[in-house]
């Protein structure tokens, strides 16, 4: 699932490992996230939107939206 | 490739080697009791060793699947499911060619077969997504 976790990742200085504790997951998962190796659950996504204070689909591309009334990514 | 790509994978990594000494050497120390002709309650205990072994094993895979978070825990369990598959399929097609001639093969290489099918999908399932 496409998604701009490595950028807000980045743009917040955090390491993989740091962002992983964050949510309550390894660095690995949080990699796998980023390389779309992963589809998070809704309980992740959740966590993850709630780390960045953003809407879910600010982070995660919706692949069921139309094209153009996406999310950011 | 990271050998160990999980938290606490070490410990399992550790707990694994081992079993699979102990299930070598109990294979081995089985078919030299029989040699020596070492009494059939003796042989018999010994020959019930791998499988403990091997139920060992499953059950540390099923707490390591069970104790990671839910990345590792679906990339394991689609590997061992892989693994698993593989071997079942290659042991009912060698079954079925032992009908007709090919040469018997001991029951326990199941257990090698899985591990080692598992060391091969590892490489080509890296990931959880759907494609």
């Amino acid at each position: 699932m496409k998604n701009r976790l490595k950028a807000l990742r980045a743009a917040r200085g955090w390491t993989q490992e740091q962002l992983g504790a964050q949510v309550g997951v390894s660095r690995f998962a949080i990699n796998a996230l980023e390389t779309e190796r992963h589809d998070p659950s809704l309980d992740l996504a959740y966590r993850l939107a709630a780390t960045f204070e953003l809407p879910l689909e600010e982070i995660f591309s919706n692949p069921h939206r139309t094209a153009g009334k996406d999310g950011a990514c | 490739m990271v050998l160990v790509p999980f938290p606490g994978g070490w410990r399992y990594v550790a707990g694994a080697v081992i079993g699979w000494l102990a299930f070598l050497g109990l294979i081995a120390l089985a078919v030299f009791g029989r040699s020596q002709g070492w009494p059939a309650p003796v042989l018999v205990l010994i020959a019930l060793g791998p499988a403990a072994i091997a139920a060992r094993q499953f059950r540390l895979a099923w707490r390591l699947v069970r104790d990671e978070d839910e990345f590792v825990r679906g990339l394991l369990a689609r590997r061992m499911l892989a693994a698993a598959s593989g071997a079942i399929v290659l042991a009912i097609a060698w079954s079925g060619l032992e009908m007709v001639g090919a040469p018997h093969l001991p029951a326990w290489l199941l257990y090698p077969l899985v591990w080692g099918l598992f060391g091969m999908v590892t490489p080509l399932i890296s990931g959880t997504a759907r494609p």
